[in-house]
């Protein structure tokens, strides 16, 4: 279309109805009429309409001494300059006059209009604005410049450079007043971001910079406070004496009331500690409780989360910093239930020796609640304790038992036969415990109202402990008669592993298992659609026809190592990344930014000194990575895997998958060890089982 | 909706504002027109930039509100012009007279100007601008040069000017004023 007859377009405009009576008032003879359908149009703008029809005669009144109807039309400009890019330059005049202007706002309002509208074709005419503006004797129009210059860079990086706004913003960093300078900072790390170009210097951070960011750090608002100690936090210390200079300005902030520069303050302070001696560093990190606390005080629930989500991270680096602080953490009846989860877990990560007793009450308190997942988590929780602290565990075997006696019912009756397979896991074959345990599991378990998981478990502890099950024969033929058909192959695989444990089993001798073996291995080689679990049952029957007693053992006998611990933990390079993206989304989500947002290509830049130790330099994580070797990088994988698992929509995989990344224990019947495995779905983990055996 | 702001409508009316006249100065970058609509409304000579957009000054003039808009008179703004067409009084036509090679682009665009529809009703007033220039054409070779004389049903007028001196600008501001205060009241 030619501008000719677009314009003729906008011309014709509505002939009726709302739009052209606003229509008519904005090109009214009349001042007050003008204005009245300019807050009108803003009006209907700010419920949604779309009134973007009317986007050239709200253009005309633009250029007006009347401040308040400036401000509502630049407002209008702002969100309508992309449907009118080709008008826009209408109003190229108005903002350079009023960059000009003698009223500090209006030039400050201008530059951010100007900088608001992403059209390509005002990038020409911002030059005499912008420079002005960044030069400007007032600092709110330079702060509001500085804003602006990255604002330009998104649109034209080019013309950015070129017209030299990118040195004048560089040059913001070391202006008088604090605004200035946190906004400088704050568009060059907006730039960095953007910056597609390797060589090109954005920011650059060295001591300079650093002390007169100490200096204006106090009288900045809260973003630029924020901004101003991601800049610290990003600064490479030469020495211990910096560390502690930053440090100590640092810790006053600890106290602010914004949870966001709390967070700030710990990242940053945890950051530069490691250059310190122990004693220091550990009377620093004493200095970070009561503010780690401050951020679970707070009113608002969700500022709540954020602040269990990143304490969480910090507990898993550093166990001890709040290990007398176990009652603030304890659920509060009114909290949301996604509250009290969270709690659970940073609960847990807090319990020891010194006060298991006092969470073991807590926990069962919860497990009288009436939420399902907070009393399957808190019957989880429990088993944890037991796997965590050896000395607990007659404790928590007898909360469970007590929590089904008084209680009982599907839910914690699956729950809790799961948690004590689990506990198992890690003690095997301790007589005292399997003689506790094994009675309340095949006492309680019913299969009617068993679970997936619960069924595995089940059937794994009767391959795994045959002898202290009574009527074993029956139970084993009633499901093969009753349920066999309506498991689910992962319950068919521990059947079949089972199966065959209690058949080499010498202390057993009976028909009834060697025809259930026998039906086992037909129905799965012929009828199961699992080509895993299919070859396994082939691999099996051809063992067994070898007839090599202690093959079979070795293979198929083999006694597991114990479980180690259960609670989740994340790989140590995720987790100083994690540490020093503390504050940010990274850690709601529990993954490094650069898993979800690209990364700029470039690094912030820092100019040090030569005295600069690689081995100190914690940025730096590519080359950590190269360090690191295989684990790391093996890690890494498994990541990436679980999360390609995590979107997978079968519910079924993900419920387990869910399960696995709460807690290891669903499936007792996983030889592998590792529990990082265990969040692959079912096939590979077939496959590895056979691995494994061989 | 429009409820909330009737009293100031009514008030408004009542005591503050008049009707304001709508006139538009147009003509070729550089002609002057910036210059003009700034000596009119302070009586300075002001420095102008290229006007990329508009200037729009309110200003009395014997006993009329005047609203006098200034648009921008580069090749790339003109085809904007027709978006300030409605409710338009009169143009004023501003040419430099000694812009020898360009007087016929003035005279193409004011022609093509003069048959929108919009403007039907417009007067028109052609300074003749920059007549303190040695070399300047006469305003009767403006008019000329302009076929102003094929106007139909037009009121017009050509009146020679300075804007730097300040001559013939209230002369052709009077014509204007006297041509539609009878169809503006
Ligand atoms: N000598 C002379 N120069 C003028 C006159 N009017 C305007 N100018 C100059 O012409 C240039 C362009 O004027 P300007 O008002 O910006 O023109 P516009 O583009 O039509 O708005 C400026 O340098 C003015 O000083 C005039 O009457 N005489
Ligand atoms: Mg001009």
């Amino acid at each position: 279309m030619s501008l000719e007859k677009k314009i003729r377009n906008f011309l014709q405009g509505p002939r009726k109805g709302e739009a052209y009576e606003l229509k008519s008032g904005l090109v009214s003879q009349y001042k007050h009429e003008r204005k009245d359908a300019i807050q009108r149009v803003i009006q209907a703008m700010t419920l949604g309409k779309d009134v973007s029809s009317l986007f050239p005669d709200v253009l005309k009144n633009i250029a007006t001494y009347d401040l308040e109807q400036k401000k509502l039309v630049y407002l209008y400009l702002m969100n309508y300059a992309k449907t009118h890019p080709e008008l826009c330059i209408l109003a190229v005049n108005t903002f350079v006059q009023d960059t000009e202007d003698p009223n500090p706002l209006i030039r400050a309002l201008a530059i951010r209009t100007m900088g608001c509208i992403r059209v390509n074709k005002m990038v020409d005419y911002m030059e005499i604005p912008l420079q002005r503006t960044l030069k400007d004797e007032n600092p709110y129009v330079r702060k509001t410049a500085a804003i602006c210059v990255a604002k330009l860079f998104d649109l034209n990086p080019q013309v950015c450079i070129e017209f030299g706004f990118l040195d004048d913003l560089k040059n913001l960093v070391n202006d008088g007043n604090p605004m200035v300078i946190s906004n400088a900072l704050n568009s060059l790390y907006e730039i960095n971001d953007l910056n597609k170009s390797k060589d090109l210097d954005i920011l650059i951070i060295n001591y300079d910079l650093i002390k007169n960011l100490l200096l204006v750090l106090n009288e900045c608002t809260e973003w630029g406070r924020i901004t101003v100690l991601k800049c610290l936090n990003d600064y490479n210390c030469n020495s211990a004496e910096e560390a502690n200079l930053i440090i100590q300005r640092v810790i006053p902030q600890l106290q602010h009331i914004n949870p966001a520069i709390v967070l700030s303050s710990i990242k940053t302070i945890l950051k530069h500690n490691q250059l310190l001696q122990k004693a220091s560093q550990d009377a620093n990190l004493k200095k970070l409780s009561s503010p780690l606390i401050s951020l679970i005080s707070n009113p608002i629930p969700e500022a709540q989360y954020v602040g269990l989500k990143n304490i969480r991270i910090i507990l898993e680096k550093y166990p001890d910093i709040l290990s007398k602080e176990l009652r603030v953490f304890f659920i509060k009846y009114s909290d949301p239930l996604y509250l009290k989860l969270e709690k659970l877990d940073i609960m847990i990560r807090l319990s020891n020796e010194n006060n298991f007793n006092l969470l073991l009450n807590e926990l069962k308190e919860y497990s009288m609640e009436f939420e399902p997942s907070l009393i399957k988590k808190s019957i989880k929780s429990i088993g944890l304790i037991a796997i965590k602290l050896p000395t607990s565990i007659i404790k928590c075997i007898n909360l469970i038992i007590e929590l089904i006696d008084n209680r009982g019912g599907e839910l914690i009756i699956n729950e809790s036969i799961n948690c004590l397979t689990t506990i198992l896991r890690k003690y095997p074959g301790k007589n005292d415990l399997i003689t506790l345990i094994l009675p309340i599991i095949s006492n309680n378990f019913k299969i009617d109202e068993a679970t997936h998981e619960s069924i595995m478990s089940y059937i794994w502890l009767m391959g795994e402990y045959p002898n202290y099950f009574t009527g074993l024969t029956k139970i084993l033929s009633s499901l093969w008669e009753n349920n066999f058909n309506e498991f689910n192959n992962e319950i068919k695989l521990i059947w079949l592993n089972s199966i065959i444990k209690i058949n080499l089993n010498k202390n057993l001798n009976n028909e009834i298992y060697s025809n259930l073996l026998q039906k086992t291995l037909n129905e799965i080689t012929e009828n199961c659609d699992d080509i895993d679990l299919r070859d396994k049952a082939y691999i099996y029957w051809r063992l067994l026809s070898v007839n090599d007693e202690q093959l079979t053992d070795k293979i198929i006998l083999h006694k597991l190592p114990p479980i180690d611990s259960v609670i989740k933990n994340f790989s140590p390079q995720i987790l100083n990344e994690l540490i020093n993206e503390l504050g940010t989304l990274s850690t709601i989500y529990g993954k490094p930014s650069s898993t979800f947002i690209e990364a700029p290509s470039n690094e912030i830049k820092q100019v040090t000194e030569e005295k600069e130790i690689k081995d100190e330099n914690l940025l730096d994580f590519d080359d950590e990575e190269e360090e690191g070797g295989t684990t790391t990088k093996n890690e890494n994988i498994l990541d990436e895997l679980s999360d390609l698992f995590t979107n997978n929509s079968k519910s079924e995989t993900d419920d387990i998958l869910n399960l696995f990344n709460e807690m290891n224990i669903t499936q007792p019947s996983q030889p592998s060890q590792t529990s990082s495995q265990s969040s692959q779905p079912s096939n590979s983990k077939n496959i590895d089982d056979l691995l494994d055996l061989f | 909706m429009g409820q909330t702001f009737s009293f100031t409508n009514i008030f408004g009316k009542l005591f503050y504002t008049q009707k304001e006249i709508r006139i538009l100065i147009l003509g070729l970058d550089g002609a002057g027109k910036t210059t003009i609509l700034y000596r009119l409304q302070m009586g300075e000579v002001v420095t102008t930039k290229p006007t990329i957009g508009f200037n729009v000054e309110t200003l009395k003039y014997k006993n009329l509100t005047l609203n006098i808009w200034d648009l921008g008179g580069q090749t790339s703004i003109r085809p904007y012009w027709r978006c300030y067409y409605s409710n338009t009084a009169a143009v004023i036509f501003v040419v430099d007279s000694t812009d020898k090679d360009r007087i016929d682009i003035a005279s193409k665009e004011l022609h093509l100007m003069l048959k929108e529809e919009e403007l039907l009703d417009s007067a028109l007033l052609v300074f003749a601008n920059k007549q303190d220039q040695p070399g300047a054409l006469t305003a009767a070779e403006v008019s000329q040069a302009l076929n102003l004389t094929e106007l139909k049903d037009r009121s017009w007028s050509i009146v020679a000017s300075s804007a730097i001196k300040g001559e013939g600008l209230t002369e052709g501001l009077d014509w204007l004023m006297d041509v539609i205060k009878d169809e503006q009241l």
